[in-house]
């Protein structure tokens, strides 16, 4: 980076981000998700330090105390902190494989019509925690449901980039392709009501804090406005660096590169699975995930993960989060351990799913006793 | 000695405030200074310890002077005689002296450590550190294996190096495992080596009380203004009243807006914040409403107004906030950017604060660069705690690679390059300063009036005669082209104001003349204009 480059970063800027970097931000949406709007003035895209910074601006903005939001349960936990202080109700929508069911989302609409129902806040790709992907169709369900209601939807997607597909290496005789992907909400939403969350985090950096939110330009101005009288703006520092290696990159180097993103994913992913069988087996229950790095697993003879694991892990000397910090109401129990795929080694995981094993096999022993 | 750094603590004993007409008679104040050594980290960033221990001398002395001013002149030669002159001589010797002099109940005087919670806004209760964080101690276990954080894999980041051009010629290799550590998730208060920096620079140029409790924290924040909007956040809700300068900087009137809270403006001169007028607003505050327990203000070159506010109304203040329980938020990003010499400097609040009620926000924009959103609160370690918690929720830290970037130019330079970068930077504006003033005073005598700024890079102009300075700028200057901040978007309340401010910081030489040229004219065919 040199020049007029760096100068520019290194200065107070635009709050809507980096002239360039909104431009690439801009091509992108337009080529990953053909807007569904008649011009490119009735959209807009905002940079924000991380998606989580856009999401804590977006409920900012949208929710009053007393206000109700909808949120899959269980859920990311960073929403449910930055949702807590604004005294808001939040209400847990059931999940089934594909992911958050319209229907509860119809009836539990129905219930709260006197709660000053604003959004419903989403993880629609590779799910934290449950790693649930939804279909095409189960997301048409949710934003007809949302349209009548008349709410809004926040997409957040920060796994979209690591889509694999449900179909494991093993399955296939061809090489490695992406699977079909499913048509973003942001893609699908003919009436103007989706805000979505992109994150760089997982496929550039995810200390260089940037992320994105698109959406009607009514919303991102405000959200905009917001960002302005608190951070300013994303570092110019991070947003200079990124820009400068997409620009060198150009299309097709970033369509290869997240290509490479996802097939390291799917190759861990993979990995997992096949040594969760080998270890797991009876002990477990578990979907395949078709994006992200997470595995949801069930523990079937365990009430209650987390005194499991908070008793028994130090000894065990194996780590998982227990499910019950994704859930809306954290104090019930769970049944349910997050495992993330995306950093231990093959022996790594070799080991901890060994130790999982004995660890449940002990427990079920004490259990009979 | 040479590992050991002077640290230096003084708690500030005052004339009561009670009596509003102090009798010389009566005057009584101990100062007492104690000098405590303790060992640096191994970086040992700060050399010189002499340096320390004169800015502390200077500072004692030049209280001496502002409070000699209201005493009996039995005092004053006391003082002069056995006081200053032990000034000289070592800080044991100094306290004895001090001790000699008549005092007043010393429990008037102690140490009042504010009830921190009750501060604290509904909003501000609620948030909480993250519980994925709290299985952070079992990870480190021996033999551990987790398979629980959601980080991503650093594999797939595509940056192998990082290497900065200095304007000097240098360059500098980022160093390997910082850049790993500042492309991953990093811990919502900063990379712990920035962290640990900061603490030993605020120590360094702000002293540091000793035994403090709870202890002094730094939490890295992206920009100064973050930190500020969420300690705002934090402890006002919609029936709060919040204490502030009138005028003050906009951007704090933007991040308060939404929090609906009352804006309380305190009246300010050209030295800053008026005591009389805070105490005044404090004494006759009705009782049914609720009581301010909060006080913002940009005590050094302040954003609008330029002016600084004086030794002894620091003194003031902080004595005012002691009285009456008040937090102080201190934003101070102009702090380096004062004209005087380092020893003729004002020392920050935070340096007089012996209670703990001081949360002081610093900033590296002026100094280093805006764009790269680097600012640090500083404060009581319960208080700042809670603006991590928030970072977590909100932006989770700022950026990693503005921190290692701002890491590896201090590891290169050290503390004295960086002390001379700070020097180079504060004579750099002092010379806007002089040649902004010096082209108002050719131009714009008999036009408008000013105050010359002791620190900071604006220029506080009054326009005798204009009521709403908003309808000028909006409607002639634009006509004129030339550019300038009308004081309504100052004002706490928005009104209209005879102000305008502008900055010195980055038009040059010709620019400058010919803008404050056309402002000039500007003024003149107004003038004529309402004759």
């Amino acid at each position: 980076m040199e020049g007029s480059d760096i100068k520019v970063a290194l200065q107070y800027s635009n709050s809507y981000g980096l002239p360039g970097f909104r431009e690439w931000i801009r091509t992108r949406q337009a080529l990953d998700h053909r807007p569904p709007y008649a011009s490119d003035a009735e959209w807009n895209v905002c940079v924000t330090s991380g998606s989580q910074h856009g999401l804590h601006k977006a409920f900012s903005m949208l929710l009053d105390e007393g206000d109700t939001i909808f949120v899959e349960d269980p859920t990311y936990p960073g929403a449910l902190a930055s949702l807590r202080p604004l005294h808001v109700n939040i209400v847990g929508v059931s999940m089934d494989e594909d992911g958050m069911r319209a229907d509860q989302l119809d009836r539990l609409l129905e219930v709260h019509r006197a709660h000053r129902p604003k959004c419903v806040y989403l993880i629609p790709t590779g799910q934290n925690p449950t790693g649930c992907t939804m279909s095409t169709e189960r997301r048409r369900a949710i934003l007809e449901v949302a349209h009548r209601h008349r709410i809004l939807i926040l997409e957040d997607d920060p796994y979209f980039n690591l889509y694999y597909g449900r179909s494991l290496s093993s399955e296939s005789a061809e090489g490695f392709t992406i699977a079909r992907r499913p048509q973003s909400f942001f893609e699908l939403d003919q009436h103007h009501i989706v805000l979505r969350f992109d994150s760089l985090s997982k496929v550039l950096s995810s200390g260089l804090r940037l992320g994105w939110v698109t959406g009607p330009s009514f919303l991102v101005e405000k959200l905009q406005l917001h960002q302005q009288a608190s951070c300013l703006h994303a570092s110019g520092l991070s947003q200079g660096v990124a820009l400068a290696i997409l620009n060198q990159w150009g299309s097709a180097g970033w369509s290869e590169h997240v290509r490479l993103a996802a097939e390291f994913y799917r190759a861990r992913r993979d990995l997992i699975v096949r040594l969760a069988d080998k270890h797991l087996s009876g002990l477990v229950e578990y979907t395949v995930p078709a994006a992200g790095m997470f595995l949801w697993i069930r523990l079937t003879h365990v009430a209650d993960s987390r005194a499991l694991i908070l008793q028994e892990a130090v000894s065990a000397r194996v780590l998982m989060v227990p499910g019950a910090l994704f859930q809306v109401n954290g104090q019930s129990p769970s049944s349910f351990v997050r495992a993330s795929f995306s950093l231990a080694t093959e022996a790594e995981m070799d080991t901890a799913l060994q130790r999982v094993a004995d660890l449940l096999r002990a427990h079920q022993q004490r259990c009979a006793q | 000695e040479d590992s050991l750094v002077h640290r230096s603590t003084w708690t500030l004993r005052y004339p009561s405030l009670e009596e509003p007409h102090i009798s010389p008679h009566h005057l009584s104040f101990i100062i007492i200074l104690t000098i405590s050594h303790c060992k640096t980290t191994k970086q040992n960033r700060y050399p010189n310890p002499s340096r320390q221990d004169k800015r502390d001398l200077m500072f004692v002395v030049s209280s001496l002077r502002s409070a000699l001013s209201l005493g009996s002149i039995s005092s004053r030669s006391l003082a002069k005689s056995s006081l200053l002159s032990s000034l000289t001589r070592s800080a044991r010797s100094y306290a004895q002296v001090l001790d000699s002099i008549p005092k007043p109940g010393d429990e008037h005087y102690g140490v009042k450590h504010p009830d921190y919670d009750k501060f604290l806004s509904k909003r501000g209760r609620l948030y909480g550190p993250s519980a994925i964080r709290a299985l952070q101690p079992l990870v480190s276990s021996p033999g551990m294996i987790s398979l629980g954080g959601g980080m991503p894999n650093p594999d797939l980041f595509p940056f192998a190096g990082l290497q900065l051009r200095l304007k000097s010629g240098e360059t500098i290799d980022v160093d390997e495992t910082l850049l790993r550590q500042a492309l991953q998730y990093s811990p919502s208060d900063g990379l712990p080596e920035l962290r640990d920096f900061l603490l030993n620079f605020q120590a360094f140029y702000h002293g540091h009380p000793q035994d403090v409790s709870p202890p002094r924290a730094v939490c890295v924040t992206n920009g100064s203004q973050d930190g500020i909007a969420k300690a705002m956040e934090m402890f006002l809700d919609e029936d709060d009243s919040l204490l502030l300068e009138n005028p003050t900087y906009s951007g704090t009137l933007a991040a308060l807006r939404p929090l609906q809270c009352n804006l309380v403006g305190v009246a300010t001169d050209h030295e800053g914040l008026d005591p009389a007028h805070l105490r005044s607003i404090l004494e006759s505050w009705p009782q049914e409403k609720k009581k301010p327990k909060v006080l913002y203000l940009i005590p050094t070159g302040q954003n609008p107004s330029g002016s600084s506010l004086s030794d002894r109304r620091r003194m003031d203040v902080y004595f005012l906030a002691r009285e009456h329980d008040l937090l102080i938020l201190e934003d101070d990003p102009y702090f380096f950017l004062q004209f005087a010499d380092w020893s003729e400097r004002y020392l920050s609040l935070m340096s007089l604060d012996v209670d703990g009620r001081v949360i002081r926000f610093d900033s590296f924009s002026k100094v280093i660069s805006g764009g790269m959103r680097l600012g640090w609160v500083t404060g009581p370690k319960t208080l700042v705690d809670r603006i991590q918690f928030q970072e977590q929720a909100t932006n989770l830290h700022a950026s990693g690679l503005s921190q290692a970037v701002l890491l590896s130019l201090i590891d290169h330079w050290g503390a004295e390059r960086l002390h001379e970068h700070l020097d180079k930077v504060a004579n750099a504006y002092r010379e806007r300063r002089d040649l902004c003033v010096r082209l108002s005073e050719k131009y714009l005598t008999g036009l408008a009036e000013w105050r010359v700024p002791q620190a900071g890079m604006f220029l506080w102009y009054k326009i005798p005669g204009v009521e709403d300075t908003d309808k000028l700028i909006m409607e002639e200057a634009l006509k004129n082209k030339v550019l300038m901040v009308p004081g309504g978007a100052f004002n706490p309340e928005g009104k209209a104001t005879s102000y305008v401010r502008a900055a010195f910081s980055t038009a040059s030489e010709q620019d400058m003349e010919e803008a404050i040229k056309r402002f000039a004219g500007l003024l003149r065919t107004e003038k004529d204009r309402k004759r």
